[in-house]
């Protein structure tokens, strides 16, 4: 990390700062943790999202995108069923895979996440579920997807471009969702996320994902802010784990009795 | 909404701690009831104001203010205050206070 100098002068023996100067920083140094801070915990701030609409518009689905959307039943958004009643994977402790995880939709202050850059990888690890995900960054080819087999975080690699750290994202499991609004894909996605860390405490993240089975067209996400958190590294682990048998427990107990279901407890 | 009961169990876990309580209806039948807490047990702990697995045991009689739940008649719901054999206990982080305090200081 580099640091631009302060701009002081000495006035009767006192050092007075009269101006400092935008501390500096490595654009090419996306290590620490990120708290997402803009508004959208969905991958793109569609017309049934949250808040306001202006420029936004519907995800291009194709008839089948369309139906695999309709069979998703969220907790989240204007299609909110009760949970109990639901199929969120993430209310059976199912991982939520990418870009579900980027979107960081957990509530504060769990909406966090942390990069590592080590030789030949980036590294990103999620608070929800202590998830992780490795990005390789030793100038690998892409595979095909006949050689990997589909994953939850999907097989990926990176590059800069300038500076902007570029990812492109093949084979991921079509049981994810990309949003806690329930938006399908198909295992044929790939995925491009585009990094800039706009200053030494923000980070853009733009993504476009390419799915012909579900969309039309390559869908382009909002552009995902993240504000660094220096605090987070200086505090315990708080291990947000699902815990699948926590969580069936609490399902039947509590999720299933608030939604009318018959009561387990 | 607001509702009293005795405390039949205490699960101080992830995501969302959750108390299970007896409470006597106008019938004088035993209805068996849940809340969830929505802090973590770790938010629970950095709020310094005593929460632990212990906090709660059976017998204990509690009175919550609750978000209803969504079904009619079920009988769960998201606790939005808490008293504990008659003392406040903050149940969310930047509520501020030490078990007991007025509730207007929470």
């Amino acid at each position: 990390m580099r640091w631009a100098p302060l701009v002081a002068i000495t006035a009767a023996s006192t050092l007075v700062v009269c101006g400092q100067a935008a501390p500096g920083f490595d654009p090419h140094d996306l290590s620490g943790h990120w708290n997402r801070s803009s508004r959208f915990q969905t991958f793109s701030n569609v017309w049934s999202g949250q808040g306001p609409t202006q420029g936004t518009e519907e995800a291009p689905f194709t008839e089948t995108g369309k139906a695999r959307f309709e069979k998703n039943k969220p907790g989240y958004g204007p299609r909110a069923v009760p949970p109990a009643i639901g199929n969120d994977p993430m209310g059976t402790c199912d991982p939520l895979g990418i870009p579900r995880l980027l979107n960081t939709e957990v509530i504060s202050p769990h909406q966090t996440m942390e990069i590592v850059q080590v030789p030949g990888r980036m590294i990103q690890f999620f608070e929800w579920h202590h998830d992780w995900r490795e990005i390789f960054t030793d100038g690998r080819k892409l595979p095909t997807a006949d050689e990997v087999e589909p994953s939850w975080n999907g097989t990926s690699i990176g590059r800069w471009d300038g500076d902007v750290f570029v990812v492109a994202s093949i084979g991921f499991d079509d049981r994810t969702w990309l949003d806690k609004f329930g938006y399908p894909h198909s295992e044929n996605m790939r995925l491009e996320e585009r990094y800039r860390r706009r200053d030494r405490d923000t980070l853009e993240l733009t993504m476009t994902l390419t799915d012909p089975e579900t969309y039309t067209r390559p869908w382009v996400s909002d552009t995902k802010i993240f504000r660094i958190d220096r605090e987070k590294s200086k505090r315990w682990d708080e291990q947000i784990y699902c815990v699948p048998t926590e969580e069936y427990k609490f399902n039947q107990r509590v999720r299933d009795v608030a939604g009318g279901k018959e009561s387990k407890q | 909404m607001t509702i009293a009961g005795i405390v039949t169990e205490w699960e101080f876990i992830n995501p969302h701690p959750q108390i299970y309580f007896d409470v006597k209806t106008e019938t004088g039948e035993i209805a068996h009831w849940a809340a969830e807490l929505l802090p973590t047990p770790s938010m629970m702990k950095n709020m310094k104001v005593g929460w632990t697995r212990a906090t709660l045991k059976p017998g204990d009689q509690i009175v919550l203010v609750c978000n209803p739940p969504r079904a009619v008649g079920a009988k769960a719901c998201l606790a939005k205050e808490l008293k504990i054999n008659g003392k406040d206990w903050p149940v969310a982080p930047g509520g501020g206070g030490a078990p007991g305090a007025a509730k207007g200081k929470q």
